[in-house]
């Protein structure tokens, strides 16, 4: 008798302890849950100010200081979408492959570069590099930041982290091409890309400090509690 | 079928979009600041209207919402076709940036039915698609424009009859993804990992 009794509070001490242990984690999770939403809405935020700036200012950029007429840019534009539309499915196999992290940060690098490229370009070959670039990295952080920001969340928070992630985007796309326009006035057309670059400096080095991976690619365990299939 | 709807709705909209600023200029004789107000608003009125309608759409599903969407898409492009005063496009603007209540509800329905796997990957296709889709829009409208012995508003009316079906598309076949509060939580990470 006592050695079930002992047994039956052996086994409930373990259940206590395995229940302790849960709760931790479950803490835990949602501690990183949190951390990740409001990395993904802020690097999410900057990248939006640079990329509208950006869109706001190109096509000024290209009819003023590159002198090119409206069929030269439509077809530059359209060009460019369409490729880095079709190239970013490569972006979104390397995500799925490699993890979210590592694709999120290669988008940003590209962004990076094509901003740089953007204040330098002086030759219609040199803006097309510069606009696929540019077009390619901003697909690539759309598609990624909107699968983690899935996939920092549970079902229940699903849609208000979305929420949360579209409106600040979106308060960046109206900051953008104000601070653009500003600084379009005062320093010259080329100086909006030297401010872009700035801000996806500044994605960049949130993403690698402040946001978790949330998947990392397909040989690995899925950790995080918004990694459900249905 | 969420596919098959997006690339109706990029079409739909392409068609009314793509021609809208000239229609509010040449058409309702707008002026600058109409204009720069017609542009603004909607996006004002989405970024109040989007917070709210994601809480939303995290207690009764993601389908009622995304519904709403598409219905106030469609009632938008009918309001442009009925416009005749500039007021009556910023009104117009206000319901198409109350039209913002869909997007993040649309966000998690799309994320929900993609197999993480394939999520990015998948994600990508989804825009590229989407691209696609729009490309013709611009075209057709201008089309419309120049040969319609009717006027540029039946661009409108057109583009609304494009996104009609889609709400219908969506409201029938697409399932709701989010699970009622009885049902077990995914609050639990070991649970998450190894349920297939």
């Amino acid at each position: 008798m006592s050695f079930y009794t002992t047994r039956t509070h052996y086994l409930q001490l373990n259940k206590q302890q395995d229940s302790v242990l849960s709760l931790k984690e479950k803490l835990r999770q949602t501690i990183i849950s949190q951390t990740n939403i409001q990395a993904l809405a802020l690097t999410g935020t900057i990248a939006a100010v640079a990329t509208s700036s950006i869109n706001y200012i190109s096509q000024h950029f290209m009819r003023e200081a590159l002198g090119l007429d409206l069929t030269e840019l439509g077809g530059i534009l359209t060009v460019a979408l369409l490729a880095s539309s079709l190239v970013s499915v490569g972006g979104g196999l390397l995500a799925d492959k490699y993890g979210r992290k590592l694709t999120l940060i290669l988008g940003i690098a590209f962004c990076c570069i094509g901003a740089i490229l953007y204040f330098i370009t002086e030759t219609v070959i040199e803006l097309l590099t510069t606009v696929l670039l540019s077009t390619l990295g901003t697909s690539i952080i759309l598609s990624t930041m909107t699968a983690m920001t899935a996939e920092s969340v549970t079902d229940r928070k699903r849609a208000s982290a979305f929420g949360i992630v579209e409106t600040l985007r979106a308060v960046g796309s109206v900051v953008g091409p104000m601070v653009a326009g500003w600084m379009w006035i005062i320093y010259g057309i080329r100086s909006p890309f030297l401010f872009a670059f700035t801000m996806y400096l500044l994605a960049f080095i949130g993403v690698l400090l402040l946001l978790k991976e949330t998947h990392k690619g397909e040989k690995h365990i899925r950790t995080f509690p918004g990694n459900y299939q249905r | 079928m969420l596919v098959l709807a997006q690339i109706i709705i990029s079409f739909g909209v392409s068609v009314g979009g793509s021609l809208s600023p000239r229609y509010s200029r040449e058409i309702i004789l707008a002026n600058e600041i109409e204009l720069s107000i017609i542009t603004s608003l909607s996006t004002a009125i989405s970024i109040i209207a989007m917070i709210p309608a994601a809480a939303i759409s995290d207690r009764i599903g993601r389908i009622p919402p995304l519904l709403a969407h598409e219905i106030l898409v469609v009632a938008t492009q009918f309001s442009y076709a009925i416009a005749q005063a500039p007021i009556h496009l910023i009104l117009v603007s206000i319901l198409g940036g109350i039209g913002a209540i869909g997007i993040p509800g649309f966000r998690a329905l799309q994320t929900e039915l993609m197999p993480q796997e394939h999520r990015v990957k998948l994600l990508s296709l989804y825009s590229f698609i989407s691209s696609l889709a729009a490309i013709p829009g611009p075209l057709i409208s201008s089309l419309i424009w120049e040969s319609s012995s009717l006027g540029p508003r039946i661009m409108f009316v057109i583009s609304g009859f494009l996104v009609l079906p889609t709400a219908i598309v969506v409201y029938t076949s697409v399932k709701e993804t989010l699970r009622k509060p009885h049902e077990k939580s995914m609050l639990q990470p070991m649970e998450a990992g190894n349920r297939k």
